[in-house]
């Protein structure tokens, strides 16, 4: 998807229905949304469309308006015109898909808008004819000459019996018809029982005579053996070849098969970012796969194709069966819009979704050469245009009497409710954490032995200022606090060994190597400025020649080869100056600054994703814990909440004095009381302000006036005080408040905490790094993201390929 | 044309990290150097007023982070700019060939209405340091090929030609400024609903 090419009420609409709430600009919706197709943050689950009338008469209006501009469409199949009706039809289709309503009369209207789009898609298809026909001409030099193509479809209409022929030396002669199967689908877990080496194998959903059933079959085989003649059998490609070759192999089934009834399964539960599912059937009985290849998106697509079912209230990944549905909403979707005229029967829509999985180029070029076939070399004359669909779009379908104005009534669930709040809690700071109160936590050999009580101290009143240098080590994940003095004496030394290596690195550069390389020397550059620019007026750092300025830049320099791809972002002196102040010394402060980078360093992304996301969080908290404000910011164009982004990148370092910040940051090390207290924090402070940042209609210059002058004049313990109490206040409010805020401060655990699948962790770090700290964007990594995201995300399946299609010309010429 | 109305001008300064952005708007608002500026983070703004061609304008100066990456923030910024000045140091010569990148991500992220002759100004900073690599014709040469833009030589440090680059700014944002008002000229500026999405609708980058 286009993200540019929507309009604000369609980006609104799209980050809706993934949980996020509307922010008044629109360049940050844009990147919010472009972020969360990327990383695949698409909870499309947990939004309903309260009014799906409403709906509907948007979708026609907008369906009228597109139809102008595939009007103005002619000939090029890159330009604007199509790019933009091409989005924003994906858009539509998506949408209209999610409408769900028992009214037979809105069903039906439903349904014509579904087939207006066919009817839209048909037209540009015939508008772009010219340029749609030298793309199919190009396409034998992508290994599908024109024999290939027919051999394609001979195939593909016989897989549906392939299953048989395959298998038919098992004596039942029901071996169902495959409704859906995904290649690559490892078994992790049997009724709690660990398989310490997954097993590979198919998860498929056949149906026989009795019946839906999920089954799974394990195979021993690599996609990559098919690789030498792919020609010939692009639809199908993965599952037959695997079939056979393994076929082949006389002990491949190393476990027996699984079969679960459709009607026996109770629940399932999604993680991992889609790539595990558990499935819960009756009798207990309980299986967890792992999907190797790609995620389980399509998977439970087909699922909830044949199922009901509803999010469990407690948890966000979990889904209970209601039961199985008369009529699937997705059969309805393809078959009203028929998009697979040779292919009608439905497993073809799977088999078309699975080889695009795996082939994904082949199987677009392969199936749009048959989307040009059947709708663009017939005339427009030998295409009636259905009446209904011309109706639409001449504006005499009307939905009902009432047919309301352009307004957007969906909204998320949780939002629905009306939140109310319990009162907030008073609350009583402490004294900071003394030596007392260390040494009674620790044994005799330097262990601490109750690190929770320590942070709890610290929470509440800070650490007095002589124990700071020895605690923050521990903070900061320098020593472990089971370490013994001697542990961590040892440990200092091989950091200190360590840090010399990398200081030599940078040390050692010669001017020549630096001429040629561009990134180190402007990495050093940044780091010359700014350390020449780091709070000049403490005395630890005043004056000409200052000897710990030359500290702040070896360790920053370091820190330059210990972390290249991050390498300097501005704010990281003023993260490293009260650390280094503290310390004294440069090998315990590098290492110190080290743990508090590997807390922040989504501060600094690249693209800034880090902030953004945080902000937007921010916007979230506040919305539920001061409406009034969000409410006020919306009119004044401040949603972006853009004035609270330096407290955030430096973590308040601006806002508060040396020793003030100390505090506060030892504060937040603490992970108390909750995550993302600082978020809490500002919620406080802008609570706090609230007089101030409204008055006299401030708009967005003077609020963000406002925000930078409160610099050195916030009321540190107040503040603390009144986050805490926000904090106890939200717990409190328990359900009432919107599930993203409970995740948000991990009131409900969000994905990767769930306390179910620590286990897993080690797999999942090891084999997709979720996150690292700069990701380099690779233009040809985001085209595929953004494919496989459009594609499978989409609940439809077939609006991805145009945009797929588009990727993939673009990456080609 | 001349009411009594309150002009606001909004300039926006861009350039390198250290160039002097900081030390200019202020140099110039307050009248006095610090080396103990810190780097800037996020956004902040000055506002002075000034005489221009008898009437007085309220300039709205915006002084913005320079490292690349905080960039994407800079629409909220850039929106309604009159005037955008471009900063270079002229002993550093990257921070020179930079200027093309900051001219260019600005038109794309302020689009203003008629990007041909929206007013730039180029101020060549830090003339006070001996080490200066950069010289005025090649900075003149730049300036004139696109599209004649002003440019002054300056030092925050020493103050010199400070006063008059800005001078110029304010001229050359008013003029903008009275361009764009043309069509509501009254007394208390009309808003019309939903005027911000009509005229931002193309703003931003592409995926």
């Amino acid at each position: 998807m286009e993200v540019f090419r929507l309009d604000d009420e369609e980006l609104e609409y799209e980050l809706k229905i993934r949980g996020y709430s509307v922010i008044d600009d629109r360049n940050v919706m844009r990147n919010l949304l472009r972020g969360l197709i990327k990383t695949g943050e698409n909870n499309l689950e947990n939004y309903v469309i309260q009014n799906p009338e409403n709906e509907i008469s948007i979708c026609t209006s907008k369906l009228r308006e597109l139809k102008n501009f595939i009007d103005k469409i002619n000939d090029n199949k890159y330009s604007d015109n199509y790019r933009t009706a091409d989005t924003k039809l994906s858009h539509l289709l998506g949408r209209i898909d999610r409408i769900t309503t028992t009214d037979p009369k809105l069903l039906k209207s439903r349904s014509i808008l579904l087939k207006t789009i066919l009817y839209l898609m048909r037209e540009m298809e015939t508008r772009t004819s010219v340029g749609a026909k030298s793309n199919a001409l190009s396409i034998p030099q992508y290994n599908i000459t024109p024999v290939s193509r027919t051999l394609v479809i001979t195939n593909s209409k016989m897989s549906t019996n392939l299953p048989n022929e395959q298998n038919n030396t098992k004596k039942d002669d029901d071996q169902g018809t495959e409704i859906f199967s995904h290649q690559g689908v490892a078994l992790k877990k049997t009724n709690f029982e660990h398989k310490s080496d997954p097993v590979t194998g198919t998860l498929s959903i056949i149906q026989h005579k009795n019946g839906k059933f999920i089954e799974w079959k394990s195979t021993e085989l690599s996609f990559e053996s098919d690789n030498t003649d792919a020609e010939w059998d692009v639809v199908d490609t993965v599952r037959r070849r695997t079939c056979s070759t393994s076929s082949n192999i006389e002990n491949y089934q190393q476990l027996p098969p699984i079969k679960v009834a459709m009607s026996d399964l109770r629940s399932y539960k999604i993680k991992h970012s889609s790539r595990q599912i558990s499935l819960i059937a009756s009798a207990n009985m309980r299986y967890s796969f792992l999907f190797q290849c790609g995620n389980s998106d399509s998977f439970i697509c087909a699922l909830r194709a044949i199922l009901q079912t509803r999010r469990a209230g407690n948890s966000r990944n979990t889904y209970i069966v209601v039961g199985e549905r008369e009529e699937s909403k997705f059969n309805k979707s393809f078959n009203e819009i028929n998009i697979f005229p040779d292919e009608v029967s439905q497993p073809n829509v799977w088999n078309f979704m699975r080889s695009l999985q795996h082939r994904p180029y082949e199987t677009t070029m392969q199936t749009f050469s048959k989307l040009t076939d059947t709708l663009l070399y017939r005339t427009p004359e030998q295409r009636p245009v259905d009446a209904e669909v011309a109706e639409l779009l001449t504006e005499s379908f009307h939905l009902s009497e009432n047919d309301k104005t352009l307004e957007s009534d969906y909204t998320i669930i949780d939002e629905a409710k009306k939140i109310i709040l319990e009162p907030r809690p008073r609350i009583v700071r402490g004294a900071p954490l003394n030596i007392q109160d260390w040494a009674s936590r620790s044994d005799s050999e330097g262990r601490v032995t109750d690190p929770d009580g320590i942070k709890q101290i610290i929470f509440k009143g800070g650490i007095e200022p002589p124990l700071r240098y020895k605690v923050w080590k521990y903070l900061l994940n320098y020593y472990p606090w089971n370490y013994t003095s001697a542990e961590c004496d040892a440990l200092h030394k091989q950091k200190m060994t360590e840090y010399f290596v990398m200081k030599r690195q940078w040390q050692t550069m010669t001017l020549e190597q630096e001429e040629r390389f561009s990134s180190f020397r402007d990495r050093k550059n940044l780091v010359e400025k700014d350390v020449n620019r780091t709070d000049r007026t403490l005395p630890f750092y005043a004056g000409e020649n200052n000897p710990n300025l030359k500290l702040l830049n070896d360790i920053l320099m370091t820190y330059v080869m210990y972390n290249f791809d991050l390498g300097y972002v501005q704010g990281m002196s003023d993260l490293l100056s009260p650390i280094l102040y503290l310390m004294g010394n440069e090998v315990d402060a590098f290492w110190c600054f080290v743990g508090f980078m590997n807390r922040v360093y989504h501060n600094f992304d690249l693209d800034q994703a880090g902030m953004k996301k945080q902000l937007s969080e921010l916007y979230s908290l506040l919305k539920v814990v001061v409406p009034e404000l969000t409410d006020y910011f919306k009119k004044h164009e401040s949603s972006n909440m853009f004035f609270c982004f330096r407290w955030l990148l430096v973590h308040f370092k601006r806002e508060f004095s040396q020793d003030e910040i100390m505090t506060l940051w030892e504060i937040f090390w603490t992970d108390l009381p909750c995550k993302n207290f600082h978020l809490l924090f500002c919620v406080a402070i802008l609570d706090v302000e609230r007089d101030g940042l409204t008055q006299d209609g401030n708009g967005f210059t003077e609020i963000l006036k406002y925000v930078n002058e409160l610099s050195c004049k916030i009321d540190l313990c107040k503040i603390l005080t009144e986050a805490e109490s926000i904090y106890e206040q939200l717990k409190k409010s328990g359900e009432n408040i919107p599930l993203v805020v409970r995740q948000i401060i991990g009131l409900t655990p969000a994905d990767e905490n769930d306390s179910d699948n620590s286990d897993d962790e080690s797999f999942v770090n090891t084999t997709y790094p979720v996150s690292s700290p700069s990701r380099t964007l690779d233009d040809n990594d985001s085209i595929i993201d953004d494919i496989e995201k459009v594609t499978f995300t989409s609940e439809t399946g077939e609006i991805g390929f145009e945009a797929f299609e588009r990727a993939i010309s673009s990456n080609y010429y | 044309m001349s009411t009594k109305k309150k002009v606001l001008l909004k300039v926006i300064i861009l350039g390198d990290s250290g160039v002097g952005k900081t030390s200019l708007m202020n140099q110039y608002v307050n009248k006095k150097f610090s080396g103990g500026y810190k780097a800037t983070i996020g956004a902040d703004f000055l506002t002075k007023d000034v005489m221009v061609d008898d009437r007085i304008v309220t300039m709205q100066i915006w002084d913005t982070a320079g490292q690349e990456r905080f960039q994407s923030l800079g629409v909220a910024f850039y929106r309604g700019a009159d005037c955008c000045v471009l900063v270079f140091d002229v002993s550093l010569p990257s921070t020179f060939k930079s200027l093309d990148s900051w001219r260019d991500e600005f038109l794309v992220q302020a689009s203003p209405r008629d990007p041909e002759n929206f007013p730039f100004v180029v101020l060549g900073n830090k003339i006070d340091l001996e080490n200066r690599t950069i010289q005025s014709k090649r900075a003149q040469q730049w300036c004139q090929n696109k599209n004649n833009i002003p440019y002054f030589e300056t030092s925050a440090k020493e103050a010199i030609n400070v006063e008059q680059a800005f001078q110029t700014i304010a001229k050359n944002a008013l003029a903008q400024e009275s361009d764009q008002d043309i069509y509501n000229e009254f007394p208390d500026q009309i808003k019309l609903p939903g005027d911000n999405k009509l005229n931002n609708s193309d703003a931003g980058c592409s995926c």
